[in-house]
């Protein structure tokens, strides 16, 4: 999967779990803000994650990534690892 | 990942070392299974149980057995680290459905499997079922009081 792809699919589980518009999220954009994360539903990211693309990350790692642009890496270095 | 399942624990493990609450309001009273990410607990249904409504337990108290079972879970870390066990808080219920009440003399089953855990709160799914039928199911979020 090359990260066009896999930013493709991360955006449409993305948009259907948090309930935003698909067209907000775009790779410069704030995760927390975009989202409406707090500290309560960041977890429900890591759970979405993991279970779409079939990998463990650690929430902490998780909690400091800013942008989706960041998140696009962060779990491609995952799937690749 | 370290075990307290019957396997390989030197000794028993009593549920009181890995949560807080104490009668009346404990809600379990057989600690089968325990691990870090995983547990399984029992509870024998009477009419004395606090929780107990009319003729069955309520959704009340199937709710405080599975966050009592998830808090048993996440109290295996305090108890490897030789601390006492935390409060733990409900952040969240999610997918919750209630199926069937457990009545006086059964026993109900309680079986938690760790999801994710991030910024201190950890997501657990849960299962609560006697021999004669599923109770009910949730996605809960945890938090514990360090």
């Amino acid at each position: 999967m090359n990260k066009q792809e896999l930013s493709a699919k991360i955006n449409e589980v993305l948009a259907e779990e948090f309930e935003v518009d698909i067209e907000t999220i775009t790779p410069e954009a704030d995760i927390k803000k975009t989202l409406d994360l707090d500290s309560l539903s960041l977890v429900d990211l890591v759970a979405l994650i993991e279970d779409t693309f079939d990998v463990k990350i650690d929430g902490q790692d998780v909690s400091k990534i800013q942008s989706f642009d960041s998140l696009y890496d962060f779990v491609l270095g995952k799937i690749n690892a | 990942m370290t075990s307290f399942s019957e396997k390989s624990m030197p000794e028993r493990i009593d549920i009181n070392d890995l949560i807080p609450q104490r009668e009346p309001v404990q809600m379990i009273d057989t600690l089968y299974e325990a691990t870090t990410e995983e547990a399984h607990t029992g509870l024998s249904v009477s009419r004395d149980n606090i929780f107990y409504e009319g003729d069955r337990l309520s959704e009340m108290g199937l709710i405080e057995n599975m966050a009592q079972s998830a808090a048993a879970t996440a109290g295996v870390k305090n108890h490897l680290l030789g601390i006492p066990p935390s409060l733990g808080y409900i952040g969240e219920i999610k997918k919750c459905i209630f199926h069937s009440f457990p009545t006086d003399g059964e026993h109900l089953h309680t079986y938690v499997r760790y999801v994710s855990e991030a910024a201190g709160v950890i997501l657990y799914d849960i299962e609560s079922r006697t021999d004669r039928a599923s109770c009910a199911e949730c996605r809960m979020k945890v938090f514990i009081d360090e």
